[in-house]
Parts: structure tokens; sequence; C-alpha cells
């Protein structure tokens, strides 16, 4: 019996739909290329903290069409089932649909930029496996090894999309910068 | 009647100088471009050396929650609120205190609140003066001047130098950048600028931005 959209769905997301910051869930060759990056950067001193790196297409769908319905962008009976998410859309009513979209969006604290049509995607590089999102912190300039074994100096920067240097060494590794999302790194850079 | 080539350009002129002299109007063209340029270059120069630190003044909100580069506000202090809707909308709000509570603040919410918190900011819960909702807005404490609106456009002369700016939000890949220009949106380095990061995937709509 499927269960109405609501607050319900953003409890049952924390359980059954989370994202994932292990590098083990990335997929092959970028969990390798992963790896070999961050071990590269704790060698040199850096620190690194992993946000994300697998994420659950699952809550991608929940947060995509609770966006979408919250904002009258699509009707409630537009969502396809997906498997294992048994969550039914449409109360009856648009009025009735909007509002247990909108307590979705309230609960998962999605943003509504005003200058976007644009709902959270259903696809990207982190639900496939192949981005990750870092923090990278040191203190001064590190020596860090790339991959063809060459040691580069890199300075820290305080704007990580700036700095061209830390992005040569993860291209190196086949890890590659998107200049804006600090914390993105992917297979192709985007 | 045969008129030689330079009569005809003559009677061109007099019609419109312009047209008559392409090259000239060119000219004159980017150099009242480079002129208008180098204004805003230079405004915006004189705002960053100006001693003014935007950073301490300045942050953003996704509800009722501001981040900003600020650890030591006080409960009570007042925010002036430009909330990026269409129309962008002046607003007043209130500090109440400083909060490290991911349900009273999205951007602490658990898969966002490493990212923000290493971005330097401190966070806020805030209250609004009126009833309207914040949503994804610009914070300014002791502002000097007054929020202007022009065209749906917020605007206000932030440390007092002459010069209007402007507030702009965009979207990333995975979160929302913040931008403060001097003069106007686009044109030249912006005056402040924060990233809030959101922790999901997104449509990117953000105008490539001069360095």
């Amino acid at each position: 019996m499927p269960t109405k959209s609501g607050t319900f769905w953003v409890n049952w997301a924390d359980t059954h739909a989370k994202n994932s910051n292990s590098v083990e869930d990335l997929v092959e060759p970028f969990r390798s290329a992963a790896k070999n990056f961050i071990k590269a950067l704790k060698d040199a001193g850096a620190t690194v903290e992993v946000s994300t790196t697998k994420r659950s297409a699952r809550r991608a769908y929940l947060f995509h069409w609770s966006w979408k319905i919250s904002q009258g962008m699509c009707k409630a009976a537009d969502p396809p089932k997906l498997e294992n998410v048994d969550i039914q859309w449409d109360h009856g009513t648009e009025l009735e649909s909007r509002k247990g979209a909108l307590e979705m969006v309230n609960g998962f604290g999605l943003a509504v930029p005003p200058q976007s049509i644009n709902p959270p995607s259903l696809t990207s590089h982190h639900i496939t496996g192949k981005a990750i999102d870092l923090t990278i912190k040191w203190i001064g300039i590190i020596h860090v090894k790339e991959r063809t074994g060459t040691t580069v100096a890199v300075p820290f920067m305080s704007n990580v999309n700036s700095n061209s240097g830390l992005h040569g060494v993860g291209d190196s590794y086949g890890v590659k910068k998107l200049i804006t999302d600090a914390p993105h790194w992917s297979i192709d850079g985007h | 009647m045969v008129t030689d080539g330079a009569e005809s350009r003559d009677s061109a002129a007099r019609k419109n100088p312009f047209c008559a002299t392409p090259l000239i109007s060119i000219i004159m063209l980017c150099a009242t471009m480079m002129a208008a340029c180098d204004s805003r270059n230079r405004a915006v120069q004189s705002k960053l050396d100006s001693g003014h630190d935007f950073n301490v003044h300045i942050g953003w909100l996704h509800g009722n929650c501001l981040a900003i580069k600020a650890p030591d506000l006080e409960g009570r202090t007042k925010l002036s609120v430009v909330s990026l809707g269409k129309p962008q909308v002046a607003l007043e709000a209130e500090i109440i205190q400083r909060t490290e509570s991911g349900a009273e603040c999205h951007a602490l919410l658990q898969e966002r609140k490493d990212v923000n918190n290493s971005e330097g900011n401190v966070f806020y819960k805030v209250v609004p003066a009126s009833k309207s909702p914040l949503g994804l807005a610009i914070g300014i404490i002791g502002l000097k001047g007054v929020l202007r609106t022009t065209d749906g456009a917020v605007h206000a002369d932030l440390n007092g130098d002459g010069h209007e700016d402007y507030f702009t939000e965009c979207s990333t890949s995975e979160g929302v950048q913040f931008n403060v220009w001097a003069d106007a949106p686009y044109k030249n380095k912006a005056l402040w600028s924060a990233y809030y990061y959101l922790g999901y995937d997104t449509e990117p709509n953000c105008l490539e931005m001069k360095k």
C-alpha cells in the first residue's frame, strides 16, 4: 500500500535512501583514481575530508519530484514509479498534492533558487559513482607526488577553484576538478 | 550632377555624422565603453581598498539562518536583507543567536555541514521583521545607506562611497553562488562572493563571471 507524500518520506529517506561518503562505493576506475589522489595528498601532509561519494538514486527521485510538484511544475500524476519507493504523489486534489510535496521540500531543506526553473537532478556523476566531494586543507606549500612520480609544489589557496596546481595533481590521477563547486571532483570535471 | 566621393560623404555627414565616418564612430564608441569600463573598475577597486571588510558585514541566508564570517554578532543585532526572488525584496530581520543545528539551519544539515563550515562561516538563527519568507537571500550587518529598489533589483551603497551595489544569486552544479557587485552585476569582479553547498545535484545557471 503506497504512502502519501509528506514528512514521512523525509524520515524514510534518511534511513533507506542515504548518500554515501565511502570511497569504496565509487565505481572503477574512478574508485582507484580517487583513492590514489587522496593518498598522495595525505602523504604530502594535507587533510582530506570526504563529504559525498555515491548519491542515492532514490533520494534524488524524491528530491526531484517533490520539488517539481511543490512548485507546480508538473502534475502529481506525472512521476514514474520507482522500484522500492512506494510513494503516492497524488493526494486527489492539486492543493493537497502540492502540500505533501512541499512538506518534503522543506524537510529535505531543498533550495528553491528564484532564477532557476530546474529541479534537483535525477542523474549525475555522483549517482553513478563517478564523482567525489572533498575538502582539502593544508598550511603553506605541500609537495605532492603526481601519478607519474613527479613531485610538484602546491601552495594552499582558500579558493580551491583557483588552485590550478592542485587541479593538475588531481588530473594526473584521473580526478578532475569542477571549478564552480569547491568540493566537487569527478571522472571528467562535470 | 556628378559629385565626387568627398562631397557625398560631407552631405551624409551633415545628415548623420556617425554614418559618414564609421571608423571614427567605432573608435568613439570603443573609447566611451572603455572609459565606462575603466570607471567601473575604479569603483570596484575603490570599494575594495576602502578598508570596509565586506566579509564581516555581508552573509547569505537560506530561510531563517544567516551564514557569515563574523563570529561575534550578538542577539538582537539588526540585519538588512535582500530576498533574491523575482522581484528582489528589501526586508529587515534580527539575529536571535548562533546555531550549529541542522534543524534550525538547512546549511547545517548532515550532508552539507562539513563543506559549509569549512568555508569559514558561522551560523545564526534570525527572525524576519515581517511575515515575508526570506528564502535565499543576502544579509547585511550595519548597512550605512538604505536599500532601494529599481526595476525589481534591490541596490545600496554598502560602504558609502557614492556607488550603488547590486545583489545576485545563481545555481552551480551542487550549490548556490551569491555575489555583490559594484555599479552593475556581472560587469566586473564581484565585491563579495559566497558559495552555499547544497549536497545534491542541480542544473547550473550561473553566467560566466569575470575573474
